[in-house]
């Protein structure tokens, strides 16, 4: 499954029970739309460091990068390292 | 005496270009304030709109909705806030009960309301209604129209607002604070936070309760200011915007405090005074607040929604001194400890708290038994359980048991019970509050299985998800055969707490802070 499918299939499960995921369009604002609230966006966070190994500071807690499926899904793959390189592309020295 | 939209309007003639709210893009001064509400109003009455209206507003953290709540005040109607999670259920509900005319929304909100109630739906943010497939009026073009509003003349006894509540029965109830319960309140504790026109307000708060209510119209009517600062689901952001916008105030609850001071806000945001209301503030939460922020003043306070907001404030200064108290009465209020007859305590002796003053209710939304048995014998029993010291300091020991107190939201368990019991395969049900670090208390709902065969936990999740807000779902559903009672009968809801909260040990992460 590629990442936006991984977040989506997290997000329906755990925010909406299963069910209504396909009304859920990946540009939604999450909070705006009741799918999540404060602690949810805390649970997102668990949820993408333990999947993707990648770690989340408090800098990159904004809504930019965790209010809608497509900008988590932006978010996790500007974190995750490059194939083969072994390195986060943010850390990489320009 | 004065209305309540007469104290922003004031501002407004005195000082028109001053800022009335703060975005982190955009301005309204008093002026433009004033005249938008003044057309929205005209509007309104346009539209058919009536001096006593209910109107509906579903909340949200933007200009537009203190313009709407001006406007439906300057048109002589009651405001009725609704939080911005609307289920369709709950939400014909509350337009049956109120018998709202109108309706102001956002646009996302318009496929959840019920079809032919109330008759008019005006649409918030939206500049061109011809798109969307129902009738509604557009708040801008009423705004655009311009106009007067009629004279509606109101007495200052006339109702301003109607804030639905949890209470211990079903569904909510609904507070009624005439123009007089809220300035009376308004001006109190303008004078003993001591507001003026230099002071904004770091609004995180959600409109549709009282505290942020009061924060608004406090803030309004000290010619100060409201600086909308975002979510405190992003933290981080929200400390760059109070700096950034220059807030000198922020109105917290104890979860919302706790996860900024985790941010990074410091001595170097500058504010000038905390105020925490909502449930008692952790005394460890107190302690690091005072060490992050040694120049800011922080004022616990107390209150009720009957109350229209406040009922008790603990000034800065006391606050070594007097450790565990919920403050004493503010300007205008009288707080007494009874007993059960109704007969006023001496110091130091345990009874219900009793308030009187014109900040106290009109009573509760077509109610008149569940008000007889609040408002009676001289003043507002608020059902907390306290005591006072010599000099009239209160200290609480115990609030309404069975409320649930989570991230400043106050849940009735009934409620929850009530949606949980309807649902298929389900015999009975109980939900308790947990303790939780973060949030105060957590919801957990035990429940009695009907038929085992067509229920889990995700079945209870899920069905109660369709029909309350977020903030009222439980984090928990665990299953029993049996609900315990007491020796006389009635469900024991202490064991169930106790019970819940060791089952809850390894539970997954809870749900439920403001928003």
């Amino acid at each position: 499954m590629d990442t936006e499918n991984r977040i989506r299939a997290f997000v329906v499960d755990n925010f909406l029970f299963g069910k209504g995921g396909d009304r859920l369009s990946s540009r939604d604002s999450l909070i705006a739309q009741g799918v999540i609230d404060s602690t949810g966006v805390l649970e997102l966070v668990s949820f993408v460091e333990l999947t993707f190994g990648i770690l989340v500071q408090d800098a990159d807690l904004t809504p930019d990068n965790f209010d809608s499926i497509a900008s988590l899904t932006r978010f996790v793959e500007r974190k995750l390292p490059v194939e083969g390189s072994g390195d986060a592309p943010d850390s990489r020295a320009a | 005496m004065a209305l309540l939209h007469h104290l922003a309007t004031e501002r407004a003639e005195h000082a028109p270009d001053r800022p009335a709210i703060a975005g982190a893009d955009s301005v309204t001064t008093y002026g433009m304030l004033l005249s938008r509400a003044r057309s929205l109003a005209a509007g309104l009455h346009r539209i058919g709109v009536r001096p006593g209206d209910r109107v509906v507003i579903v909340a949200e953290q933007a200009p537009w909705y203190v313009e709407a709540c001006l406007g439906v005040l300057h048109a002589g109607a009651v405001i009725v806030p609704h939080c911005a999670d609307v289920k369709p259920d709950s939400f014909r509900w509350l337009l049956e009960h109120t018998e709202a005319s109108a309706v102001i929304l956002r646009e996302a909100d318009l496929p959840h309301a019920p079809p032919h109630v109330p008759p008019r739906l005006v649409v918030a943010g939206a500049r061109d209604t011809t798109r969307m497939d129902r009738d509604v009026f557009c708040m801008e073009e009423l705004i655009a129209a311009g106009g007067t509003p009629r004279n509606a003349d109101l007495p200052e006894t006339a109702l301003a607002s109607i804030f639905y509540t949890s209470g211990t029965t079903g569904r909510p109830k609904g507070v009624m604070l005439s123009h007089r319960n809220l300035v009376a309140n308004v001006r109190s504790i303008v004078s003993y936070l001591g507001l003026g026109p230099d002071d904004r307000a770091a609004m995180a708060l959600p409109f549709q309760y009282v505290y942020g209510n009061s924060v608004l119209h406090t803030h309004l009517a000290a010619g100060g200011s409201i600086g909308l600062v975002g979510s405190v689901a992003f933290p981080a952001k929200m400390v760059s915007l109070i700096q950034m916008l220059r807030c000198t105030n922020l109105p917290a609850v104890a979860s919302s405090l706790c996860r900024l001071l985790d941010a990074g806000l410091s001595a170097q945001h500058a504010l000038r005074f905390v105020t925490h209301a909502g449930g008692p503030m952790p005394s460890s939460l107190l302690a690091r607040s005072r060490a992050a922020l040694p120049s800011t003043r922080i004022v616990l306070m107390y209150g009720q929604t009957e109350a229209s907001a406040r009922l008790a404030w603990l000034p800065p200064d006391e606050l070594p001194r007097r450790p565990g108290s919920a403050g004493k009465a503010i300007p205008g209020v009288t707080l007494r400890i009874v007993d059960e007859h109704g007969s006023t305590q001496p110091s130091g002796v345990i009874g219900e708290v009793v308030a009187s003053g014109d900040n106290v209710m009109v009573g509760y939304w077509k109610d008149p038994v569940e008000t007889a048995r609040v408002l009676r014998a001289g003043g507002l029993h608020t059902g907390d359980i306290g005591r006072m010291d010599e000099d009239g300091y209160l200290y609480l020991v115990g609030r309404n048991a069975e409320m649930i107190k989570s991230g400043g939201h106050r849940i009735g368990p009934r409620e929850v019970e009530e949606v949980v019991e309807s649902l298929p395969g389900i015999a009975q049900c109980a939900v308790v509050g947990v303790p939780d670090d973060l949030l105060g208390e957590r919801i957990v709902a035990w429940v009695v299985a009907a038929d085992p065969q067509v229920t889990s936990e995700r079945a209870v999740l899920q069905g109660c998800f369709e029909k309350l807000p977020r903030f009222k779902l439980p984090c928990r559903v665990l299953f029993i055969p049996e609900l315990p009672r007491t020796a006389v009968g009635k469900l024991d809801r202490r064991t169930l707490a106790a019970w819940a909260a060791d089952a809850a040990h390894a539970s997954s992460q809870p749900r439920d802070p403001i928003p």
